[in-house]
């Protein structure tokens, strides 16, 4: 008996209830969703859930993927977010660049200031203090980890008090959008993607084997007796993820016009909690902006992200559940708590001035030709180190 | 903290989510409308079911009386 | 009113005052408007039926919310929501406002057009109607832009009626081929007997269109979604 099934069949027996009430509650909340609003939005929530499963399964995630390659130069994790970029351009540049007829989408384009400079070097630092970026704290949060339920409470607290500042952050100034969809076309500017794609690629295998005897690989085969099983009970190999990932992506371009989101739904939970508490948010010049200032005017299951992050919560607690590692045990000493809330903070505020977080921003912005998403990967990097090194300060992880 | 009290912990914030969005879902429906009878229904048909007046569609002379 | 910050080049350029603004059109400036009532009804948990119906629990068919339909548009432009089934009304309309209009005090008013709304206060349709819908006098199509300057330049009043001016104003060109599709139904099914047609109670709507409010505003302002 191999091993995957041997560990599923003990999770199974622990787990089973846990996954009927995961699979009963993404079917009815999909079913009150489509009843109370619409289909679409019904189909939002499962596509959220396949990304959901899909993160969990290959434990697909952007910051323990660059902490490793930051600390051991292991890059496997980060070459998967490179093919992850390369195929989802590959999928978005012609639909936005116009070729299908009939089939209209907007990209994630944004202005590339200082907003998205601060905000992604904060968002960066966040990551590795919070544990988790956007898709990996609502992942790991769905899996049952404790502390990154802390994480995305403060996460949704530093997106709110972000949208309450966007403003005086965009009047540092900006060079405006720079769409290389609109300014080249859509093939030169994917050609321009996958060139500076092949850079980095080829300069992450450098610095991996400059240090590492082996680069770790990212396509393993799973025998093929062996496929369903995996599919269904996880470990994925990362490439899985990639495609997956990739595949719901366009399925989300198609269905809402616009590609994957995450974060603006935590400043519009929070903004509006903070209204029905009593608080007057009507000073805040970032919700007197059309879609906003729509999303708050209406019930938050008519707004894509919410429903997506809904899903994409159950559908990792179904995915962990059904591997046998829903809600495992956390351990929080006072490093952890300070981390958890700090960094929670950093990814919230940051990502509200960034236009997003590495799946708003970095993923959705570089595969919709945006510039903005460049400046993004780059300042969240660098914030990426920052955090590491924080991590190693306040005790977290060992010196490297 | 343990596997059960991660369940429970994790099970009661779900709940406190479905709950806030059954809350904002609600905050922003509008109230239902009561059903007709069919005498009033009799009623309207026969009048001008939209109009700004008296009947409950037509403005008429009580509408300009009742300008602020 | 809450003040709007003007940011240079960004995606969503909202303007600091009313006031006409080099490089922005009437029509964002309108939009803006229309943007500022939004987040003051968001900042309140409200919505413009909701305001209209006035703390009401139960909606009782045909009773028009408020109970004396708003003024505004300095007094030219009327309105009021109410609710009511009817075979051919769409499955997920809620109610609809119903919108009237007089050139002078004193002048019989005028149906110009209905909008349908769903169950959470947003515009879905807008639809014109038969006259014996509505009574009054009817409306032509001629006088549609004249009115529309009336409310364009009247003075701004409280949050609902100034959600509906401005979403007026915002529509008036889909308003404009409506009452024009509206005249030309008529003339086919009765032409050069539109009295006949007025009266003919087989005949309900007249021309009808879906609007989606979020993207017509997107679209005025030249945006894409925000993240």
């Amino acid at each position: 008996m191999n091993k995957a099934v041997a560990q599923t069949k003990d999770a199974g027996s622990l787990e089973s209830g846990t996954i009927a009430l995961f699979v009963i509650a993404i079917a009815g909340v999909s079913l009150v969703i489509q009843n109370l609003t619409h289909v679409r939005q019904a189909l939002l929530f499962l596509i959220g859930v396949g990304f959901g499963i899909c993160l969990l399964h290959a434990m697909f995630g952007f910051t323990g993927g660059w902490r490793t390659f930051i600390r051991t130069r292991n890059s496997a994790g980060v070459r998967a977010h490179i093919y992850l970029l390369a195929l989802t351009s590959l999928l978005f540049f012609p639909i936005l660049g116009g070729v299908f007829e009939g089939m209209r989408a907007a990209g994630a384009v944004s202005p590339v200031g200082y907003s998205v400079l601060v905000g992604a070097f904060l968002f960066g630092i966040g990551m590795q203090l919070g544990g988790g970026c956007g898709s990996g704290t609502l992942f790991t949060m769905g899996q049952g980890q404790l502390d990154m339920l802390l994480t995305l409470l403060f996460f949704i607290v530093g997106a709110t008090i972000g949208s309450s500042h966007l403003d005086w952050w965009q009047q540092l100034g900006d060079v405006g959008s720079i769409s290389l969809i609109n300014d080249y076309g859509w093939f030169p500017a994917l050609l321009m993607t996958f060139i500076v794609l092949l850079i980095l690629y080829f300069l992450v295998v450098y610095l991996d084997r400059r240090k590492n005897q082996q680069l770790k690989p990212v396509f393993t085969n799973v025998p093929q007796n062996q496929v369903v099983n995996t599919l269904i009970f996880g470990k994925w190999p990362l490439w899985w993820a990639v495609v997956g990932i990739a595949l719901f992506n366009l399925l989300t371009l198609i269905t809402a016009g616009h590609p994957w989101s995450i974060t603006f739904a935590f400043s519009l939970w929070g903004t509006k909690f903070w209204a029905a508490i009593g608080g007057d948010v009507s000073s805040w010049a970032y919700w007197q902006n059309p879609y906003p200032a729509q999303a708050l005017n209406s019930s938050v299951l008519m707004d894509n992200t919410s429903v997506m992050d809904f899903g994409l919560i159950l559908g990792a607690g179904l995915a962990a559940a059904l591997a046998g590692r829903f809600a495992p045990e956390t351990k929080m000493s006072a490093a952890k708590w300070f981390a958890v809330i700090v960094g929670g903070l950093l990814l919230g505020y940051g990502a509200r001035l960034a236009f997003g977080c590495n799946i708003g921003a970095l993923l959705a912005g570089i595969s919709s030709g945006s510039v903005h998403g460049w400046l993004w990967l780059a300042s969240a990097f660098i914030g990426n180190i920052v955090g590491t090194r924080l991590r190693v300060v306040i005790g977290l992880d060992k010196p490297y | 903290m343990k596997h059960k009290t991660g369940k429970v912990i994790m099970g009661a914030t779900l709940s406190l989510a479905a709950i806030a969005v059954a809350i904002d879902h609600t905050q922003h429906k509008l109230p239902e409308v009561e059903t007709i009878t069919s005498d009033e229904q009799d009623m309207m048909d026969s009048g001008t079911p939209c109009g700004l007046g008296v009947a409950p569609c037509s403005l008429g002379e009580e509408s300009d009386s009742l300008e602020d | 009113m809450t003040a709007l910050k003007t940011s240079t080049s960004l995606q969503t350029n909202i303007p600091s005052t009313m006031q006409p603004v080099a490089g922005l059109s009437q029509e964002q400036l309108w939009a803006s408007r229309l943007v500022d009532c939004m987040g003051q009804m968001g900042n309140q948990q409200t919505n413009s039926v909701l305001l209209a119906l006035d703390g009401s629990k139960k909606i009782k068919p045909y009773q028009r919310y408020p109970e004396t339909p708003y003024f505004f548009g300095d007094k030219h432009w009327r309105a009021f929501y109410h609710s009511h089934e009817a075979d051919n009304l769409p499955q997920a309309e809620h109610g609809h406002y119903h919108f009237f209009t007089r050139a002078n005090d004193g002048d019989e008013w005028s149906h110009v057009i209905a909008m349908g709304m769903d169950d959470y206060g947003q515009p879905t349709r807008l639809f014109t109607t038969n006259l014996w819908v509505t009574d009054g006098k009817w409306f032509f199509a001629s006088q549609f832009m004249t009115q529309i300057a009336v409310l364009a330049n009247s003075q701004d009043g409280a949050l609902a009626t100034d959600w509906l001016k401005y979403v007026l104003l915002l529509f008036q060109y889909e308003i404009s081929d409506l009452l024009i599709a509206r005249d030309n139904r008529v003339e086919r099914l009765f032409p050069r007997h539109q009295e006949q047609c007025f009266l003919d109670r087989s005949v309900y709507y007249l021309s009808e269109m879906k609007i989606n409010l979020n993207k017509q505003l997107l679209d005025i302002f030249g945006l894409q979604q925000d993240r």
